[in-house]
């Protein structure tokens, strides 16, 4: 073994502390860039890459098992757009009981297995059906029923179903079905008692990348049977639209997460580094009079810092995958794909790689200034007590009358200036990260509630789906069924149409209102809530794709009878492709019947029962608790998660950023507090000083932090509208950070200061004064 | 006469490969008052012999009394509190600390005590005019003299009116001249009152100032007489 090679392993051991935070730090910069970076690219196309795995269908479509024969459905496989095809399986309507008593249709599947050529289900939990008596349920249905396996699926009283034990829990990328059984489980599909059912195919397409080529393989299939006989269809394309568009969302600030992380990491490397080679000069000094060439003492310093910073990669890299992959999770159930291992080899190898050279560039910069000096210079530099006079700050904080040992602190603490500035850089972005995590969680709280508009809104009656039911009530008797109701605060009365709008490239959709409506809770972005005849409102999508302004009259076509609206407010609306119209009853030229009703109790009153009460079986009403969980997107709370996780490693570098400054510093002091112990400073004192000196970085830290922080929110929320949404963002949204939150977040400068200071100032109120005095 | 410095069987051994014994088995008594020279040849232990008086180090065994303090019963807190108001300590090497004052060094004490900066600043210039280095009052350590350095290292050591003075070789680092003025400043207040326990190797200052010569070999105390001092008074 070569003298440098020996010198550098023996550094390692002998040095413990150093080489125990420089893995440390490059752990966590490993962690936190791998865990970024598998996200950002993993997350990229969640859908494309679950859709490869299970070799998806480009095209289900469902056919009417009254109006087509199974073999007639089998034949379409052969039909020429199709390249591959799964089925036919067999779905039948199955009425269950869930939590409350509550009845739910859902269609249940006739499946033989899970997998197949396409469109194969993932097993998210237990196991496929292996006999009749068996049920497998979709993520969706488990999640919304919370039935998982071993529980007993229940049949309403009309069930064609018995009750069935669940097995499994099973994830499909169409949502072709709720729940899967055995295929001798379903009903007969003959006969005069045999149930409404339909038999669904899963085709893979030789061209698929178009709507239009979708379109024209659904009129070749529907064209191969009775024309009746399709029931339906549905395509990847807007699955994945839907999808991509979400994802989207998460690009940006996990983009700015990434750098983030990177930025923070190679400041604290570059940071700890030098520091380490400021503080063994002397030993460069020694090296170089026993016969070291500067290069030898270059490569043993470099080296020295460089095999603790691959041991932190060895580990980091495992780690940050490890900790993606729960994230990966959350992202695949948010867009109920099936769960899939995420690893992003060369994007990750790269971002270590990135570390590794800022490690490794670090020690070489610094470690080179001191190989230039002479030995006895080297050794004298490391030798003597720092400094020969006191600093502007030193004489300032020294009047502040604050007891001596924190002023000593405060007056110190900038007499390193680059470690001092980089130090709060570090605090710099874990205050600016946790700014903008609390900031995007008030905001995606504010957007939740403004979606779900729960606290205007607290039941949604319908009798718009019982149009068939001849006893059903009308549009006058429900309005005073629910006007006459006890607990009845206020409420609006809903009719759906569309009208033509030039610029729109399609029928545009309307809501109409009956009464006021300016209180149902949607959040205006620009102008105000409709208030007269012919006046509406509309989302930004509307406005963008027509090229309309507030104030503007829009020339419209309802029916064939010409209306006319006037713009008068942009609202934060999420419903659709955002282009629609809400207005009144009164801006449409004819007598619209209202299908549906919102409604606001009185404080106090018990939704549920005020539901039930106006909506009983059998009343041909339907009544929804309108709570904020309904619409809590998954991606939102996703996106929570993720932000959580980043924000705790950075605050975790952050403060490991701090550590490493403190222990060096102490290093460098070690004699003047040796000193200031012997003239009488108490342990406890010794803690306040250092405290006091890093208390400083935090609130720089904080002071720069926190803008920063605001800006990054404002900044990311806006991008992220336009690009998951196309809609403009609230003011309302932006304006999450009272005073309060403010304050709190500036002690988030002082706590990650705090975090990073409190041990090594320990050491030093515990270090033996005889050992560093008798050590000058 | 009243015994300020009482060591019983004061031991100290470092714990390296072998054992290295700096305290043997020391027992003796200092009267307040009293200019007591600690002598012996390198490594003898009298450096170690100050530390553990002064509450730097503690002893492997024995008990030391320090103006009624045990000073093995205190914690750390309480020795740091017991060097900042019972004892002063002149190192050799000065110990200032190099981004403060003069008249600032000479002040942390005081501070550290809770006295109100004014206060520290009236007592740390009454020394300085004492010692005649008051001119010096806004210099930086590290632009003065070793002789500037140690006399105000001698203020900061007084700040506190503490009843015993430790110094540690405080004219090793000096030239000759700077060396006879710290000794005649340490004479002078021996005179009025002030206890001084004072190691050195230079025979002749401790002939000339001493009333009191403890020599130390080995860590054992090998002689033990009181001196006719020429500079220093005996105790009364």
């Amino acid at each position: 073994m070569s003298s440098v090679l020996r010198k550098m392993v023996s550094d390692v051991r002998r040095h413990k502390l150093q080489t125990a935070i420089v893995s440390f730090v490059v752990f966590l910069s490993a962690l936190t860039g791998t865990l970024a970076l598998t996200l950002l690219v993993e997350t990229d196309a969640p859908y494309d890459h679950a859709f490869a795995q299970v070799n998806g269908a480009h095209l289900l479509v469902w056919f009417e098992s009254s109006a087509v024969s199974e073999q007639q459905v089998a034949a379409t496989r052969s039909l020429p757009p199709v390249a591959q095809a799964g089925g036919p399986w067999r779905v039948v309507p199955a009425s269950i009981t869930i939590a409350g008593g509550r009845v739910r249709d859902i269609p249940v599947e006739g499946r033989d297995q899970a997998g197949g050529a396409i469109d194969r289900l993932t097993i998210d939990g237990g196991r496929w059906v292996q006999s009749n008596g068996e049920v497998v349920l979709s993520r969706e249905l488990a999640d919304e029923t919370g039935l998982g396996v071993g529980y007993t699926l229940s049949p309403a009283s009309n069930s064609v179903f018995p009750s069935l034990r669940v097995v499994g829990i099973a994830v499909s990328m169409g949502d072709e079905a709720a729940a899967w059984v055995e295929p001798g489980q379903l009903p007969t599909a003959s006969g005069a008692t045999a149930p409404p059912s339909e038999y669904l195919m899963a085709y893979r397409l030789h061209n698929a990348s178009t709507p239009a080529e979708i379109a024209s393989a659904v009129n070749t299939i529907t064209a191969s049977v009775r024309p009746d006989a399709v029931s339906g269809t549905s395509n990847y394309l807007d699955a994945k639209l839907s999808a991509d568009r979400t994802t989207a969302v998460m690009i940006p600030f996990l983009l700015a997460f990434s750098v983030f992380a990177l930025v923070a990491s190679a400041l604290i490397i570059a940071n700890l580094v030098g520091g380490a080679v400021i503080t063994g000069t002397r030993e460069i000094g020694i090296m170089k009079s026993v016969g070291f060439t500067p290069a030898q003492v270059v490569a043993t310093f470099a080296g020295r810092m460089t095999l603790p910073a691959v041991a932190g990669c060895v580990a980091g890299l495992p780690a940050g995958v490890a900790l993606s992959q729960p994230f990966l999770d959350k992202t695949a159930h948010a867009f109920g794909l099936p769960r899939t291992f995420g690893f992003a080899p060369g994007v990750d190898a790269l971002g270590v790689g990135a570390i590794l050279l800022t490690v490794a560039g670090a020690a070489l910069l610094a470690s080179l200034r001191a190989g230039r000096q002479s030995a006895a210079a080297a050794i004298a530099a490391g030798t003597s007590p720092a400094g020969d006079g006191g600093s502007l700050q030193a004489r300032l904080t020294g009047a502040i009358p604050l007891p001596r040992p924190a002023t000593l602190g405060l007056g110190e603490s900038l007499d390193r200036p680059v470690r001092s500035a980089m130090t709060i850089a570090a605090i710099v972005i874990g205050v600016a990260t946790a700014t903008f995590a609390v900031g995007l969680h008030l905001t995606l709280s504010e957007v939740a509630s403004a979606l779900t508009r729960s606290q205007q809104v607290q039941v949604e009656v319908d009798r718009a789906g019982n149009k068939d039911n001849a006893g059903g009530l009308g549009d006058d008797q429900t309005a005073a069924l629910i006007a006459t109701q006890r607990g009845t605060a206020r409420f609006v009365s809903i009719a759906h149409t569309d009208v033509s709008v030039s610029g729109a490239g399609e029928t545009v959709p309307v809501t109409a209102y009956r009464g006021d409506s300016s209180w149902i809770g949607y959040v205006l972005i620009h102008g105000r809530w409709f208030s007269a005849p012919g006046e509406a409102v509309a989302p930004t999508a509307f406005f963008t794709r027509t090229g309309h302004h507030i104030g503007d009259a829009v020339s419209a076509s309802f029916f064939g009878t010409p209306v006319q609206f006037t713009l008068v407010g942009e609202i934060f609306d999420q419903q659709g492709d955002d282009i629609l119209l809400r207005t009144g009853f009164d801006s449409l030229p004819a007598r619209l019947v209202a299908g549906s009703y919102e409604v606001q109790l009185k404080p106090g009153t018990d939704a549920l029962a005020w539901a039930s009460s106006v909506a009983p079986p059998g009343s041909g009403l339907s009544a929804r608790l309108n709570n904020q969980e309904n619409g809590i997107d998954t991606a939102f709370l996703l996106i929570n998660s993720v932000l959580a996780g980043l924000a705790v490693v950075l605050g975790l570098i952050a403060v490991s950023g701090v550590f490493n400054t403190v222990v060096l510093n102490i290093r460098e002091k070690a004699r003047d507090f040796a000193i200031l112990k012997a003239v009488g400073m108490t342990p406890r004192q010794v803690v306040t000083m250092v405290l006091a000196s890093v208390s400083v970085l935090g609130l720089l830290g904080a002071f720069v932090g926190i803008p920063s922080g605001i800006a990054l929110h404002r900044y990311i929320l806006t991008v992220m509208g336009q690009i998951a949404t196309s809609t403009g963002v609230p003011d309302l949204f932006f304006h999450v950070f009272s005073p309060t939150l403010l304050a709190v977040l500036a002690l988030a400068g002082l706590v990650i200061a705090m975090l990073g200071a409190t041990l090594p100032a320990q050491w030093a109120a515990r270090s033996r004064i005889t050992e560093v005095l008798q050590a000058e | 006469m009243t015994s300020l410095v009482e060591l019983s069987e004061v031991r100290k051994a470092y714990n390296g490969h072998r054992e290295s014994v700096a305290l043997d088995s020391i027992s003796l008594t200092i009267a307040a008052g009293q200019a007591a020279c600690v002598m012996g040849p390198s490594g003898s232990g009298k450096s170690t012999l100050l530390n553990v008086i002064g509450g730097l180090d503690r002893p492997s065994s024995g008990t030391i009394r320090v103006a009624g303090h045990d000073l093995g019963k205190m914690g750390e807190a309480a020795l740091a509190r017991f060097r900042r108001t019972q004892v002063g300590i002149v190192f050799q090497f000065f110990n200032l600390l190099n981004n403060l004052s003069a008249l600032e060094n000479a002040m942390v004490p005081a501070q550290l005590a809770g006295v109100r900066r004014s206060e520290a600043r009236r007592q740390a210039l009454e020394l300085f005019e004492r010692l005649e280095i008051a001119p010096l009052r806004d210099q930086y350590p590290m632009r003065m003299s070793g002789g500037q350095r140690q006399r105000v290292a001698i203020a900061r050591a007084l700040v506190n009116n503490p009843v015993l003075l430790l110094a540690d070789e405080p004219t090793g680092a000096l030239d000759s001249h700077s060396g006879e003025q710290v000794m005649t400043i340490l004479a002078e207040l021996n005179r009025n009152g002030q206890t001084i326990v004072l190691v050195t190797h230079d025979e002749r200052l401790a002939h000339a100032n001493a009333t009191r010569l403890i020599r130390l070999v080995d860590g054992a105390v090998v002689s033990d007489r009181n001196e006719p001092a020429l500079g220093m008074v005996r105790a009364r």
